[in-house]
């Protein structure tokens, strides 16, 4: 049998693939009865990546939360 | 060379992996069974490891990984709700935008991260088209109508489709925020029961009630022509909260919630009340599929019917579609809720993306993790738990038991698929006697006392005892119909008999399932009758067993008189003391 153990993604290729889930989600928005959600998925999109980030820092992440 | 499709679904309710080898299901399991979290939601990376070990793989042998829904399409629901109720909506658009921005969106990663897939190997079916894959990809028909009921998807919430050769055809929704799943959770929690935990128990309460509210509850859920329905959005909240799922204007209608966790006498008082309320939804709600049903074999023409989604757990509405209904046939698929969608989406990829002929999944009640009988033993002497290896006997042995009286646990084979214990992980005693009910409900699964117990009985005798509609033999065997314990048999077998006289009854069938079919027979012999009294062998809140070590830890924490596990009885009396773990 072949080792089950999962080999986690590198780091370019999850930041890809995130941006790449983001770019489907404007192509939904914009090519779909609803592009007057875009600027909101835009606004989502950067509060998404500082939330990301924040999150990586140990000292911040606790007050994340209440600021949401 | 064999080709592997793994199925997944997570992050809502249930969530579970399945494994198909050619299109056969190799392995199935909820991540509950591994993770002890009762209905865990996280992505299934125990239970899609297993699978894999299972049949000998790795990831990297999988041709397709299948996530049962799209993510983006939910996502755009969830904007759009919200913003249309902008701003009574800002609460929860705040949790939304931190579960999505933070976890939910990102499915894609974590099935990379968490499962090891590579990003080319994924796909993605969508909610109900993965119930509706699951239900009629399982079933026997070669064309049928489907039918998928449940909360809500990505938009829809209730889907009628058409399946045959060339695949499933879409023939029609009903979207968000007009759904039959929600309504019947709105009053589940208004009856003070948890929400998509608790239906079954809005279920069991309808019995003893009277359909009084018809009326009002046709308010909050009418009728269309066309057998649609819509809700009247005023008396609900689902679509503006992620908290509350009624409104005020409900309790205008119906008057003050019932508290969780107080008691519930629904032969009287306050519990009568509720008990009223409950019928009602469930007559509402059984018109409802009804009129679905009859635009549904318009449609098609066809006789069959397939169905999924939580609501097709509601075993009481499935025998009225198959009596009062237009269809001759049923077929329900047995994990019909979140669950059921890794098996859906995995099927949908086989047949429909990668062009595979329909073959028969193998579906049986036995597809979780198995103890081989050594691993059992070695286990109980590493865990020094004295036993009587019962190995020639255990049939003898345990009808013994159940004739006098005694409640065991039967750990026997592979874990059941679904939610419903079908003879692998069961806890049986004899239903003829009058405190059964009792003793199981109050000292062993610890709940509430109104809720009736399934019956097993040999496919041979099922008539004898019990009367299921034409057409219902086939879900009595997952318990996914309920029949009428036939009136000379009611008084005898008070503990599986509802108050209304029926019974949910599991049809045991000896090929399907040949020891426990055995040991009904073993116990028909000793009592007269081959009914077993057969309940899930886990405790209130806990997961079905699916180790030796949690079926130790239950025989421990309530009264059950002994767990028969593999070819090893042990007694109450065996477990050492201060635990087994």
């Amino acid at each position: 049998m072949s080792d089950p153990t999962p080999t986690p993604p590198g780091r370019v290729e999850d930041v890809g693939m995130r941006l790449g889930t983001l770019g489907q989600l404007l192509r939904l928005f914009g090519r779909g009865k609803r592009p007057w959600l875009l600027p909101l998925v835009l606004l989502l999109s950067v509060l998404g990546l500082v939330l990301a980030g924040l999150q990586a820092v140990q000292y911040v992440a606790p007050f994340i939360y209440p600021l949401l | 060379m064999s080709r592997y499709v793994l199925g997944v679904s997570a992050l809502y309710h249930e969530s579970a992996a399945v494994l198909l080898r050619d299109g056969v299901v190799v392995a199935a399991s909820s991540e509950e069974r591994f993770s002890r979290q009762k209905q865990d939601s996280a992505l299934p990376v125990r239970a899609s490891r297993w699978c894999l070990e299972q049949a000998g793989i790795s990831m990297a042998d999988v041709e397709a990984v299948v996530y049962y829904e799209k993510p983006l399409r939910k996502f755009e629901r969830i904007l759009v709700s919200q913003l249309t109720g902008f701003p009574s909506t800002l609460p929860a658009f705040q949790r939304t935008a931190l579960t999505w921005l933070t976890d939910k969106l990102w499915v894609r990663n974590a099935l990379c991260k968490e499962l090891g897939a590579r990003p080319s190997q994924l796909m993605f079916s969508e909610h109900h088209l993965s119930h509706a894959a699951s239900a009629f990809y399982c079933s026997p028909f070669e064309r049928a109508a489907v039918l998928t009921v449940d909360g809500v998807g990505e938009w829809a919430t209730t889907s009628l489709w058409q399946g045959d050769e060339h695949g499933l055809k879409p023939l029609s929704e009903v979207r968000f925020p007009h759904s039959l799943g929600l309504t019947y959770s709105a009053f589940t929690a208004f009856l003070g029961f948890r929400v998509n935990n608790g239906e079954y128990k809005v279920m069991g309460l309808a019995s003893y009630g009277e359909p009084r509210h018809v009326d009002k509850v046709e308010k909050v859920l009418q009728g269309v022509d066309g057998g649609g329905f819509q809700n009247d959005t005023r008396y609900v909240a689902w679509h503006k909260s992620t908290v509350r799922s009624y409104s005020g204007a409900f309790e205008q209608l119906f008057g003050a919630p019932r508290q969780p966790g107080t008691p519930l006498d629904p032969r009287q008082g306050e519990g009568k009340h509720y008990a009223d309320i409950a019928a009602s939804v469930q007559v509402v709600l059984e018109e409802r599929l009804l009129a679905l049903a009859e635009r549904l074999h318009a449609d098609t023409g066809l006789d069959a019917l397939c169905m999924a989604g939580g609501v097709a757990l509601n075993v009481v509405a499935n025998r009225r579609l198959l009596r009062d209904g237009p269809f001759a046939h049923l077929y329900v698929q047995p994990a019909s809720g979140d669950a059921g969608g890794a098996l859906g989406a995995a099927q949908w990829a086989w047949h429909e993306v990668l062009g595979q002929p329909r073959v028969d999944p193998g579906l049986t009640p036995g597809l979780g993790r198995d103890w081989p009988d050594d691993r059992v033993r070695t286990l109980l002497d590493e865990l020094n738990v004295r036993f009587d290896d019962v190995a020639d006997d255990r049939i003898e042995r345990a009808a013994d038991d159940i004739a006098a009286g005694k409640v065991i646990g039967w750990f026997q084979g592979r874990c059941e698929w679904g939610p419903r214990a079908l003879g692998h992980r069961s806890i049986l005693a004899d239903p003829s006697r009058p405190d059964m009910q009792d003793r199981v409900n109050k000292v062993i699964k610890l709940r509430e006392p109104f809720r009736p117990f399934a019956p097993s009985v040999t496919a041979e005798a099922a008539d004898t005892y019990f009367d299921v509609p034409p057409g219902g033999e086939g879900p009595a065997e997952w318990m996914t119909i309920i029949g009428d314990t036939r009136e000379e048999h009611r008084e005898a077998m008070p503990a599986i008999t509802h108050v209304d006289g029926t019974a949910r009854l599991h049809r045991v069938r000896r090929e399907v399932n040949p020891r426990y079919h055995a040991l009904i027979e073993a116990v028909g012999a000793r009592t007269g009758r081959p009914v077993v009294l057969n309940t899930s062998f886990n405790l209130k809140g806990d997961p079905i067993v699916s180790s030796p070590v949690h079926a130790l830890s239950t025989l421990q924490s309530c009264e059950m008189d002994a767990v028969y596990l593999g070819p090893c009885r042990v007694a109450r009396g065996q477990l050492p003391r201060g635990g087994a773990s």
